[in-house]
């Protein structure tokens, strides 16, 4: 799971800067790392941010937001 | 100082003990859970974190926060990166190093912000390239994220520069020949400094321009 992270932030990194591509996104499975390289300026999309954050809209009957909306949600990095 | 070293293989086992030995506070961080009981054994559990060490929890535990100095010498480039990139930017650690596997990717880490690699292929392959052809250069460190480099040559008999003194030589912009080692004593160079062949002749050079500099150093038939 994390060599995985690991090699889809190094690629993506690659493909922004060595190859000037502008819509880069990038899954992450691990909660933290995705906010780490969010905050980095990397389009990271979370699974489990995704899904918990679309599933507490549903209940609550609020709108769906924006895919990069949910990536913010419920992850709490105290340094 | 305290060292965090990621990744417990045969290049961190020999780097800790070594700074262990020098007095340092040393912390190893490996994934593996059966390498990490070997590892306590070898180098003591109270230098020993078993964890991943890109792993920004792990990292937390392991006090990145006030490490002096953070290598990754894992196997996987990717993990090296991660590792340090999250280093510098999160726990805004002031040295880090990765271990670079594929010389290739060297350029991808300074790009992306780890100047400082090293790369045990890299290293063997300017070893065995420098028996090979005496007028190259061979680049032995980098200043200013990689735009200058160091390098060195030894001067073959057929060299251009042999019997010239340095002020006659025209360098590529920017570049100086700053050092010689000649019969294994390192000597400063003046004007007056004249070449001889088995001179190895340190200089800095624009990386632009190491290809210009090359054909200054390079043999007479070339």
């Amino acid at each position: 799971m994390t060599r995985g992270d690991n090699t889809n932030i190094m690629a993506a990194q690659i493909v922004k800067r060595n190859f000037g591509v502008e819509r880069v996104a990038v899954k992450v499975a691990d909660p933290l790392r995705a906010e780490a390289y969010r905050k980095l300026g990397l389009f990271t999309i979370n699974a489990a941010a995704l899904l918990s954050g679309m599933c507490r809209d549903w209940m609550m009957g609020a709108e769906f937001k924006p895919i990069d909306q949910y990536n913010i949600d419920g992850v709490e990095v105290d340094l | 100082m305290y060292v965090i070293i990621v990744g417990g293989g045969n290049v961190g086992v020999q780097l800790s003990k070594r700074l262990i030995a020098r007095g340092h506070e040393v912390l190893m961080i490996e994934k593996d859970g059966r390498q990490a009981q070997k590892l306590g054994n070898l180098i003591g559990e109270e230098h020993l974190l078993h964890g991943d060490g890109c792993d920004i929890l792990t990292q937390k535990m392991a006090g990145f926060k006030r490490a002096d100095i953070v290598v990754s010498v894992t196997g996987e480039d990717e993990d090296n990166l991660i590792c340090c990139q999250l280093a510098k930017e999160v726990w805004d650690v002031k040295r880090v190093m990765a271990r670079v596997n594929d010389p290739s990717h060297e350029a991808v880490f300074r790009e992306i912000g780890i100047d400082d690699t090293v790369s045990a292929t890299g290293i063997i392959f300017s070893l065995i390239d420098q028996q090979i052809n005496s007028d190259e250069l061979i680049p032995v460190g980098h200043l200013h994220k990689g735009h200058v480099e160091i390098v060195e040559s030894f001067l073959s008999e057929r060299s251009r520069l042999i019997g010239k003194a340095v002020r006659e030589i025209t360098l590529p912009q920017g570049s100086f020949i700053v050092y010689l080692f000649r019969d294994g004593n390192g000597m400063a160079v003046h004007g007056d400094t004249v070449f001889q062949p088995d001179d190895m002749v340190v200089a800095m050079v624009p990386t632009a321009r190491a290809e210009e500099l090359r054909t200054v150093f390079a043999d007479v038939n070339q």
